[in-house]
């Protein structure tokens, strides 16, 4: 073979490769579809209230669910961390079934954009995830906890959160829920995280809740975080889900840890503010083989295992925690916090229909509640 | 536009001019370790110049 012959080959071969790496690249920076439902009235971006996001990841879609009647405003946050995934379900379930008659739910479910553009090698995370429904199976993207570092890199050796100045590890810069207030001049994450807060004021939001998860092994799980402001809605909402046989518990957010979404709002916003987290084996260190099943399905043996040691903070058993358990669960604390938001304030609460009751998004799955793709 | 943009730009030029220099070694060199290196190290700087971060 002469040399001439052997470098058209090897170069063929070479742009053959960057074609097929290329090409997954791309698929990862897509955005998954949202089909809005019909009380979804109209779907604003984070850049209509900070306009230099524009054409940055960071930019992400903010989905209006206005009542005829005026009332509150809900500001609903899934995506915070995009591996917790009970959070972006149930905002998407939200903007595809429910119709508002009276005050507002404004729902953001990919609230870092970024963290959906990448997975970890080490963590071995599918890239996604697929929810079987009557007519064809929904498919989601599984992200990181953090802003995909393409976006914001170098890592600081110390990250000091702003205004506090609280030090922590460098790669929590790209953490969104450490990164509240943020600022306008900051880093890519926080300003996101201005972009946020500058939505609640402007909007004028009466209550957000953040959806998130954590692992199994973690005591703050099936746990709502309230800020002081809210921890008299937010032990409303815990009782009454309790009252369903839905285990939930309060704690309060502590006044010294800055960043996170339930300290911040609450502090540098009117609303008042709350947090969510349900247990997601797919997230912790026993997880066994980490596949689309054991995010869908919930089920590993080691976690099994963990259980009969007393290692874990919830019960874990062979049927383990479904993705459709913990997204009823994140919906079932959103009714419950705003019937508790209702019964607290004298003037004319919310008032919305359609919000799929929790045994049923338990029994039926989650794909019973999703738009068919389209 | 802002700096960054401009950065991003002159980083993408960079990397299509080091991608063009690395496929012409490919078809020039009569050494087969040359091209095959050459071909190697093209991937990665052809998706920069292409904006694949």
């Amino acid at each position: 073979m002469t040399a001439v012959i052997r470098g058209w080959l090897i170069l063929a071969s070479a742009v053959a490769i960057a074609w097929a790496s290329g090409t997954l690249f791309h698929a990862m920076q897509e955005r998954e579809p949202i089909y809005p439902g019909a009380g979804v009235t109209r779907i604003a971006a984070l850049r209509d209230y900070v306009p230099s996001l524009r054409g940055t990841a960071a930019d992400t879609p903010v989905y209006m669910l206005e009542g005829r009647q005026p009332g509150p405003t809900l500001l609903l946050l899934g995506g915070t961390h995009p591996q917790e995934v009970s959070g972006v379900l149930a905002a998407v379930i939200v903007v595809e079934n429910v119709q508002v008659e009276r005050g507002r739910l404004i729902v953001i479910p990919h609230s870092n954009q970024s963290g959906f553009t990448y997975t970890e090698p080490l963590e071995a995370f599918p890239h996604d995830f697929e929810i079987p429904g009557a007519s064809g199976a929904r498919r989601f993207r599984l992200g990181m906890r953090l802003t995909n570092p393409l976006d914001q890199w170098p890592d600081p050796d110390l990250y000091a959160h702003y205004p506090s100045k609280e030090p922590l590890i460098g790669s929590e810069a790209r953490n969104l829920n450490r990164a509240y207030p943020g600022r306008p001049d900051g880093r890519y994450t926080e300003r996101l995280a201005h972009a946020v807060l500058t939505l609640a004021r402007q909007e004028k939001v009466n209550v957000v809740l953040d959806m998130h998860e954590a692992y199994p092994e973690y005591p703050i799980i099936n746990m709502i975080v309230a800020h002081e402001r809210a921890f008299e809605i937010g032990t409303m909402t815990a009782v009454a889900l309790q009252a369903r046989g839905i285990a939930m518990n309060i704690m309060a957010s502590p006044k010294n840890l800055h960043g996170l979404s339930h300290r911040e709002f609450g502090d540098h916003t009117q609303a008042q503010a709350l947090l969510s987290e349900t247990a997601n084996p797919g997230m912790g260190r026993f997880r066994g083989r980490t596949d689309a099943t054991l995010i869908v399905e919930g089920k590993d043996d080691n976690y099994v295992a963990a259980a009969k040691l007393k290692r874990l903070f919830v019960p874990f058993d062979a049927s383990g925690h479904p993705l459709s358990s913990r997204v009823a669960r994140q919906i079932a604390t959103i009714e419950e916090l705003l019937n508790a938001y209702n019964d607290a304030n004298a003037e004319a609460g919310f008032k919305l229909s359609g919000l799929p009751e929790y045994e049923a998004v338990r029994t039926k799955g989650l794909g019973a509640f999703l738009a068919s793709a389209r | 536009m802002y700096i960054d943009e401009l950065m991003q730009f002159g980083y993408r030029g960079i990397a299509g001019i080091v991608a063009l220099v690395l496929a012409a070694l490919v078809l020039r060199s009569s050494d087969w370790r040359e091209q095959l290196y050459a071909g190697l190290v093209f991937v990665p700087f052809v998706l920069r110049a292409l904006g694949m971060k």
